[in-house]
């Protein structure tokens, strides 16, 4: 009985909020003098257009191949707000064809019309088929592209089409977030019992509805031989049920970029769909979304991948002979491998897991892929009787992978995993400037999968690497010049993209940069670098500086040589996004600073630690002196690499305190009569 | 005998040909061609064959060693056709540095793909490339292709250095023709003569450079077609498509543009009706352009169809008119119908767009244009307009239209003719800044810039292209202080002979002067900094081209706490250099800073040598920009 009530209870719930507001709240192609007046929303007032309603559906149907395919279809009200907006009546709809059969999509009744608002009067303009173009891209890939007419500031379209696809594969995803912000976006889908998807929806704005229902279904089977369904007869009627949902979000804002987020794309509104297994019935069903061991069996005999490493079991080892001889620590071993792999071979591209010439090319031409080398590496190692694995994962700007399901076209990255007694070592071949147990900072962006027997899921994440730099000036002034000896000790990535900078120019070349930043009065000498080759270690950078003076009454001096930046890295004054960046920040500053004979001290900083939220952060400026000497320590650090929105402002006020601090100045007067 | 002398000079070429082709070690390059080299064209030779006005082979061998990383662009073999050309034959061999052959290109490595699959364009274009996408450098890739043209309006240019960090060995070009075909020929930076010569009844004229060093990559040197030998090519007679032209003369070219632009100018009753409601009661001809200008910028954008013809041909002004859209083409040769209808003569004008081009010599008739314009000539001067943009004001030629030779199409044929120059005088940016500063060192600060000309470009394009939040977050983002927050701005345009942009910003910068105990230090430049540094070279190659020009105007008014005295106030300063002129002074009366500033950029050529006086020169407006300020508490 109660739970008789309850159900009731909902149901009624749900069917009074579907009267409410369950409908988009305009009919298309019915347009009145008053749709007109719709101004810029609230929510976005930076758009050049509007999205008034956005409605699609996807069914999957019979199509005329004996199987299923799905028929799309889409229709849009916008609103051209400012002549800028005109862009949004562009369309591109690219069409697949498929490579190895007959499968393929095709768009179908490309429909629209513009109206415009002229003294009171709507007047239509059309959208003419002989405006619609199709550019042949490649052999399986065509685009429809269009401009909607007579657009300009004011204007409203329409448009409509129709997409008939055979790729159940990829179902239609749908995009709620685009480029212009959104009244009214809805997606509806009505897919067989014989079908099941995993649905992946990812944003940050909640659903206005969201809601399924079964409802059956007779659906007739035509055309084609066999079929895919394996049964025998031409057109049959199969009958069955459906499942339908339908979502929709309201008042969405466009995405828009800000800095130091990894990839945009992780906080776009949309919904994806991934097969995971066909039901026909009176068969078994067929999996097709694999677990992580079946995925990782499939990708270890592919040919571009782990194929590759069966292969390269018979002719790594002689290659490895000149690199080893006389070394017998396994660790050693591993550290002279990934050396050789890195120093030998060049990695022209970094955007896919799969190898390109594959391994036997790349040790005759000596580049490929990051997949080339960093497998190739492990072949070496597995050649030595090394546990190595691959390691999958997606860098930064690529957008996160899934935990839980194996969506291989997400992965775009493969690294080594090497387990030598108890420790484990994660490798990267690819670039000429990382060290041993070293990885770029594009790699750490979450979940990674080692790719064992049983694959376990390893997490890079920016929070575990710290960044620590230190700066140690010594600076005297005598009477016709200011001198310093500089010292910084920089961090690892820091380091490595120096290395970047004088190995593609050179090391003339990156100090050069630094007496341009000073300016030409300045001269540089007894410059040096320390562990620059040594590239499993940070480097340290030394150099004198000195500029002449004059014997002035007054010297101003900026004590901080090296601050930590010169201007808010934090600009803007609001955020949307988290804040993620590469590393924690830890850098120290320290000055020696030695008061010229015949000087005082007249005016100095005060010192002062503040605290970012507490614990997030921490800035201190300590300052002291006597007769003889100033000496200055400054530090900022930060506990963790990535920041809530609302975190920002206190962000931005702690940067832009730092800031100021450290550009005070020091004040040495001339003592009257010594 | 003559055919069997033929053949015997075939062999010999062919043998040659091979044993070239067995190897190009890098070992064998000359010294003096590594330097500033990111790439070395060992042998480059095109071979262009006129079989007649409607069909052209043009046969190419290139062979080229790259050196580094960023001599891999080079490595691509490039060909784009149309409706109006294909490429029939295409052969490639990689090499490994001691010159041997690692493998040979697969057909099915080449791709194709439309030229731009961008929305805007919608074109016949598109390309055919390869690369064999080898990185162990150095390496050195051959091709030899073979296509066929079937026009002539266009003939092949040679550009035998393609650009700075390139050395070349040899590299020749040459035109073979029937003894009666007439071409004319333009050189530039090439010191010999063509080598001519007759064979079977052909006409050959040979071009050749060898042992061209690189030019190396330095700051403000000139663009590279002012250093690097070219040779242009145009046709006297030529057929595109269906038609026939002759471009001896501009008035010949301009006649065959004419002619594909008739009965194109046709428009529709309403909008015929629509610029006479327009012109009813305007009186001056200056007024009317203005008005229909607006209003042709109103109806229509820019989208690039360009189908047919080469795409040289506009689309009818109907379907402008309708459509609300069209390429250059079309919106020009709408715009001179709107105006004809008005009674204003105004002229299709061909012109080619871009900054640092190469200008058209008036000595040279050829088809060199890439873009059209609406010249309006009336009693006192010709009003341009740029028919593709939808904001720019009526009568300005920005720097991609400026300052050039263009071709005015009239009903007796071309007419050539430049458009307008914005001098020094004329580019002008004038600040005023009224600031006041509180006890603990915030500013607040009320700007007002004025920027005209040339100086307004970049402003004008992102006033327009930005809703007032993006200006705002542009704003957030740009302007040259450590830390602020923008209060409000505005922006004005003012319809003046010159384009001018009002521009007001009022803000606020937390902690900019730093007040301690006693003292007060500020930088009084408070927005307007100097930018660029250089670093010092004194193995400068090239002259020194300076394009910028125009006058900077700064004033700035700070009212400080009051009970300061000066302790420590820069000299004003001012720097006369050839480059131009800088000066700055501040000084303080009762508690006002008035800081001024003025900078004179100089366009112009200055000679290698004299690099180091512009990074001083720029190093020092650095400084000067930057040079704080220190008041002291009167005691």
């Amino acid at each position: 009985m109660k739970i008789n009530r309850l159900f009731l209870c909902t149901f009624l719930f749900f069917s009074l909020a579907s009267i409410a507001q369950d409908k988009l709240p305009f009919k298309f192609g019915k347009l009145s003098p008053a749709d007109f007046t719709q101004g810029v929303p609230a929510f976005d007032t930076g758009a050049h257009a509007l999205v008034l309603g956005d409605v699609g559906v996807s069914r999957i149907v019979p199509n005329f191949n004996g199987g299923f395919g799905y028929e799309f279809e889409r229709r849009i009200r916008v609103k051209i707000l400012d002549k800028n907006g005109v862009d949004a009546g562009k369309f591109l709809i690219p069409v697949y064809f498929s490579k190895t059969n007959d499968s393929k999509e095709e768009v179908k009744s490309i429909k629209g019309t513009t109206y415009n608002l002229d003294a009171g009067k709507i007047t239509e303009t059309k959208l003419e088929n002989n405006q619609v173009f199709t550019e042949k891209q490649s052999r399986n890939y065509h685009i429809k592209k269009f401009s909607m007419p007579a657009l300009k500031e004011g204007s409203i379209f329409e448009l409509s089409y129709r997409i008939e696809s055979d790729f159940l594969f990829e179902f239609r995803p749908w995009v709620f977030q685009g480029d212009y912000p959104c009244l009214w976006s809805e997606y509806e889908i009505e897919v067989p019992e014989y079908y099941d998807y995993v649905y992946l929806s990812q944003g940050f704005l909640p659903y206005h509805i969201s809601t399924k229902k079964e409802v059956p279904r007779a659906y007739k089977i035509r055309g084609g031989d066999a079929g895919t369904m394996g049964l025998k007869q031409n057109d049959f009627t199969l009958n069955g049920s459906a499942m339908q949902k339908r979502w929709v979000i309201k008042n969405i804002p466009s995405l828009k970029e800000e800095s130091f987020t990894t990839s945009l794309e992780n906080y776009r509104s949309k919904i994806e769909f991934q097969l995971s297994s066909i039901r026909y019935p009176n068969s078994n069903p067929i999996p097709i979304l694999e677990d992580w061991p079946k995925v990782t069996e499939n990708l270890m005999s592919h040919q571009n991948f782990g194929d590759q490493l069966k292969k390269a079991e018979g002719y790594v080892e002689e290659l490895l002979v000149p690199v080893l001889a006389g070394i017998t620590d396994p660790v050693e071993k591993a550290r002279r491998i990934y050396a050789y792999v890195r120093d030998n071979y060049t990695c022209t591209s970094r955007g896919s897991m799969y190898t390109s010439t594959g391994l036997k090319n790349l040790i005759k031409t000596k580049s490929g892929n990051v997949a080339d080398l960093n497998l190739l590496l492990i072949a070496m190692l597995k050649s030595q009787n090394i546990e190595a694995y691959p390691v999958i994962l997606s860098t930064r700007s690529q957008g996160q992978t899934h935990q839980i399901y194996p969506l291989m076209d997400r992965f775009n990255y493969v690294i080594c995993a090497a387990l030598i007694a108890e420790s484990e070592f994660l490798l990267d071949a690819s670039s000429p400037d990382l060290g041993f147990d070293k990885l770029d900072i594009r790699c750490y962006n979450g979940h990674a999968r080692v790719l064992m027997k049983d694959p376990v899921p390893i997490y890079l994440l920016a929070d575990s690497l710290l960044e620590r730099k230190v700066t140690m000036a010594t600076v005297i002034v005598d009477k016709d010049s200011l001198k310093g000896g500089i010292q910084t000790n920089f961090g690892y990535y820091e380091s490595q993209s120096r290395r970047e900078y004088i190995r593609e120019k050179s090391e003339n070349a990156y100090f050069e940069q630094i007496k341009t930043s000073y300016g030409t009065d300045y001269s540089i000498t007894r410059t040096h670098i320390d562990s620059l080759k040594k590239l499993d270690l940070p480097i340290k950078v030394y150099y004198d500086l000195a500029i002449g003076r004059e014997g002035e009454d007054i010297i101003y001096l900026d004590p901080v040589l090296v601050p930590f930046s010169r201007e808010n890295p934090f600009k803007s004054t609001s955020r949307m996004y988290p804040v993620e960046m590469p590393y924690r920040i830890d850098e120290t500053y320290l000055l020696n600073f030695e008061i010229p004979e015949g000087y005082k001290v007249d005016e100095l900083p005060k010192s002062v630690k503040v605290s970012l939220n507490e614990s997030d952060g921490s800035f201190e400026y300590i300052i002291n002196a006597d007769a003889s000497r100033i000496k200055l320590r400054t530090r900022v650090s930060l506990a963790k690499a990535s920041f809530n929105p609302e975190d920002y402002d206190s962000l931005r006020e702690f940067f832009g305190f730092v800031i100021k601090k450290q550009a005070e100045q020091i004040v040495l007067k001339k003592i009257a009569n010594p | 005998m003559i055919s069997r002398n033929y053949i015997f000079s075939a062999l010999l070429l062919m043998m040659a040909l091979r044993s070239y082709a067995a190897d190009y070690p890098v070992s064998s390059i000359p010294k003096p061609l590594v330097k500033y080299a990111n790439a070395v064209i060992r042998l480059r030779e095109h071979e262009v064959e006129i079989h007649s006005i409607n069909k052209v082979t043009i046969r190419e061998h290139y062979v080229i060693t790259i050196l580094n990383e960023a001599g891999d662009n080079h490595a691509y073999w490039t060909e784009h056709y149309s409706k109006l050309n294909s490429v029939d034959r295409i052969e490639g061999t990689l090499y490994d540095a001691a010159g041997n052959k690692i493998r040979t290109l697969k057909k099915s490595e080449i791709k194709d793909e439309p030229v731009s699959s961008q929305m805007t364009m919608v074109d016949d274009n598109r390309v055919k490339y390869h690369n064999f996408f080898h990185r162990e450098y150095p390496y050195t890739v051959e091709y030899q292709s073979t296509r066929t043209e079937s026009q002539t309006m266009f003939l092949p240019n040679w550009s035998p250095v393609p650009s700075r960090g390139v050395s070349v060995e040899k590299s020749s070009f040459t035109l073979i023709s029937d003894i009666d075909y007439q071409y004319r020929v333009k050189t530039y930076n090439y010191p010999s003569k063509s080598i001519q010569s007759t064979l079977r009844n052909k006409r050959l004229e040979k071009w050749e450079v060898m042992q061209v060093p690189a030019a190396p990559a330095e700051y403000a040197s000139p663009p590279i077609h002012e250093i690097a030998p070219y040779v242009s090519f145009a046709p006297t007679s030529f057929r595109i498509d269906d038609f026939r032209g002759d471009m001896s003369s501009w008035k010949e070219l301009g006649k065959f543009q004419y002619h594909l632009n008739k009965g194109m100018d046709v428009l529709p009753e309403s909008d015929k009706q629509k610029v006479a409601e327009i012109v009813r009661g305007l009186n001056f001809d200056e007024e009317k352009v203005t008005a229909i200008y607006r209003y042709m910028q109103e109806k229509t954008h820019y989208v690039g169809i360009q189908l047919g013809i080469g795409g040289w041909r506009p689309f009818p002004a109907e379907m402008v008119s309708s459509k609300g859209y069209g390429d250059c083409k079309a919106l020009s040769n709408y715009m001179v119908a709107l105006l004809k209808e008005a009674g204003i003569k105004a002229y299709y004008t061909l012109i080619r767009g871009g900054e640092y081009e190469r200008d058209i010599p008036a000595d040279f008739p050829a088809q060199v244009f890439n873009h059209v314009v609406c010249a309006v000539p009336l009693k006192n001067d010709t009003i341009w307009l740029e028919c593709t943009s939808q904001t720019v004001p009526s009568g300005y030629m920005g720097k991609f239209t400026g300052n050039r030779n263009a071709l005015l199409i009239t009903e007796d044929g071309g007419k050539l003719v430049r458009t307008p120059r914005y001098r020094q005088s004329d580019n002008l940016f004038h600040s005023n800044i009224m600031a006041r500063l509180d006890a603990s060192g915030n500013l607040e600060m009320d700007v007002m810039n004025n920027y005209q000309a040339e100086c307004s470009d970049d402003l004008h394009g992102r006033i327009h292209a930005q809703s007032r939040e993006e200006q705002q977050k542009y704003l957030d983002k740009n302007l040259d202080l450590p830390h602020y927050e923008i209060k409000d701005f505005s922006y004005k345009e003012l319809q003046n002979k010159l384009p001018v942009i009002e521009e007001r910003i009022s803000l606020t910068a937390a902690n900019y002067a730093q007040i301690s105990g006693k003292r007060l230090f500020i930088i009084p430049n408070l927005l307007n900094k100097w930018n660029s540094k250089l670093a010092i070279d004194t193995a400068r190659f090239y002259d020194i081209d300076l394009q910028e020009t125009r006058i900077e105007s700064d004033t700035v008014t700070i009212e400080v706490p009051a009970g300061y005295r000066a302790e420590s106030f820069p000299k004003p300063l001012d720097l006369q250099t050839d480059f131009g002129r800088y000066q700055s002074a501040a000084e303080l009366n009762g508690n006002i800073i008035r800081y001024t500033r003025r900078l004179k950029l100089n366009q112009g050529r200055f000679p290698a040598k004299s690099f180091n006086d512009l990074v001083r020169f720029y190093d020092q407006m650095y400084k000067a920009d930057r040079a704080r300020l220190v008041l002291v508490k009167s005691e």
